[in-house]
């Protein structure tokens, strides 16, 4: 496992790092902390738009352009047996560290909103399928947009799609939230969603990393 | 001379838009530093390619250390360094994180034997420069430094002395020597070059390609007695001419190579011959292919 996690940090950035794995998580907790504290309720729709942004945005600075025709191949991956492996980890592992933090940031939220409010009869909107829902949201649509986004290697497409998904996924949120469609229904349509971008995203990556072998 | 092989391929065949890389046998000799020559364009890049599993795409057997290991094995990258062209790194990638890239890709990767070498080599590791603001010579140097911090048996270079200035050519040569100095004869060098003067000085054996196809090879000691410089009087030119390989005129006389079979034929003309040098030998036979493809 340690080695796999290695895959995945080797082909990050130092900035990216220090801001996706860290500042922004924080950030994220510390805003959602002193909005329980302070205001006695969620960040959450707020923080729905600005993950998806994050997400889709910074990956330009981790494989961004990976699936472009004429990117950059990384040959050096290719001088051993393992360097197949390795990309196929950093891909997987990706994927998984975005899942978590989803899940871990949402979850906090909800828990900081539960918290700070509860000893003081202010009922929240947002129950554990709401909190799912935003967190399946924010993976699904981050996910699908690095999948469109590393087909180019241009920061104004990123920035474009990570716009149009941020927007997207804030009315989506706001529609079940708001009761305009069945959350339970929502999350396993996002699920099964989120779960297909993710091993679509992993698959043509791999095949276009692994076509630079056969001039594909 | 006979030696063993490092390594073999047979009919290697490889078709772009326009070009044909086509050669029905190559053997590398192991224990010695071989230097492939040719014009741009002639398929040295693709070769390499085809030889270390960058490119996968071609017809043909190609097999390593006496036709025992191939590359489908999984075990014969270990043995092999490569340094290649452009797109080789990341390009935001810095040299701690080559540093842990290849320890994750070679078992026998040191990594204080990789900073050693950057050290020694004057790469600015420390200034956490990525790849891709590094000069052209530095990246050479990044990548060079990259398979001496490994266990290798081969090295296979792509243009080594290209981007570096004459003093780290001169170094390069140096290493190459060193590297097979250390291996008592189990080691080999296999490096494309277009600086043959340079690198002549530690240069066994070379293969020169022309249009996908290998014209001429042999140990350099070999070529050098195959192959002879002829220098005459102006007047002597024209018969010259119909007998030497290669030749360049001027007011003041011609010069050119001619094969030392044919030396018989020059009887009467008032020559000197001398041993050419790899480079000399190199041109003679690039310009002989290139004007004889020219010429159809």
């Amino acid at each position: 496992m340690k080695d796999k996690i290695r895959s995945y940090l080797v082909f990050a950035t130092r900035g990216y790092k220090i801001v996706m794995l860290f500042v922004l998580p924080v950030f994220l907790l510390a805003v959602d902390f002193m909005a329980a504290v302070f205001f006695r309720g969620s960040a959450m729709p707020a923080y729905i738009m600005l993950l998806i942004m994050a997400e889709v945005m910074s990956d330009i600075w981790y494989l961004g352009g990976i699936q472009e025709k004429n990117s950059q191949k990384i040959d050096y991956l290719k001088t051993s047996a393992r360097g197949m492996q390795i990309m196929k980890n950093a891909l997987i592992l990706d994927l998984v560290r975005r899942f978590v933090y989803l899940v871990v940031i949402a979850g906090a939220s909800w828990l900081f909103t539960i918290i700070f409010t509860a000893g003081e009869g202010v009922r929240t909107k947002l129950g554990p399928w709401e909190v799912l829902l935003a967190a399946l949201l924010i993976y699904t649509l981050s996910v699908l947009g690095i999948f469109l986004c590393r087909f180019f290697s241009y920061l104004w497409v990123n920035l474009l799609a990570a716009y149009v998904e941020a927007i997207a996924g804030l009315v989506i949120f706001l529609i079940a939230a708001e009761g305009f469609l069945p959350v339970i229904l929502a999350d396993i349509a996002l699920a099964i969603l989120g779960a297909g971008f993710s091993i679509l995203a992993v698959k043509i990556a791999m095949l276009k990393v692994e076509g630079s072998y056969y001039d594909k | 001379m006979k030696t063993n092989s490092v390594i073999e391929a047979v009919n290697l065949q490889k078709k772009f838009k326009g070009f044909e890389l086509s050669i029905p046998k190559l053997q590398i000799p192991g224990g010695f530093a071989t230097a492939l020559i040719g014009e741009n364009g002639a398929g040295k890049t693709t070769l390499l390619n085809l030889l270390t599993g960058i490119r996968l795409d071609f017809n043909g057997e190609v097999s390593y250390f006496d036709g025992k290991e191939k590359l489908s094995d999984g075990k014969v990258q270990e043995r092999i360094g490569y340094t290649g062209p452009s797109s080789f790194f990341l390009p935001h990638w810095s040299a701690a994180q080559v540093a842990e890239i290849s320890e994750l890709l070679f078992d026998n990767f040191h990594r204080d034997r990789f900073e050693a070498i950057c050290e020694e080599l004057s790469i600015p590791v420390k200034v956490r420069k990525n790849v891709k603001e590094l000069s052209d010579g530095n990246k050479m140097k990044l990548m060079l430094a990259t398979v001496l911090a490994r266990d290798t048996e081969l090295l296979i270079l792509d243009e080594p002395a290209s981007p570096l200035d004459p003093l780290m050519r001169d170094k390069l040569c140096d290493i190459i020597r060193e590297y097979l100095e250390q291996g008592n004869g189990e080691r080999s060098v296999f490096f494309s070059t277009h600086n043959i003067a340079d690198m002549e000085n530690v240069t066994d054996y070379a293969v020169i390609l022309e249009h996908g196809n290998i014209v001429e090879e042999g140990f350099v000691e070999d070529l050098k007695e195959k192959y002879l410089l002829v220098k005459g009087e102006a007047g002597d030119g024209e018969a010259a001419g119909k007998v030497l390989y290669t030749m360049s005129k001027s007011s003041y006389g011609f010069e050119g190579i001619c094969l030392a079979d044919k030396l018989d034929r020059l009887a009467g003309m008032d020559i000197s011959v001398e041993t050419p040098t790899l480079s000399q030998i190199s041109v003679a036979v690039m310009k002989a292919n290139t004007s004889l493809k020219l010429s159809r």
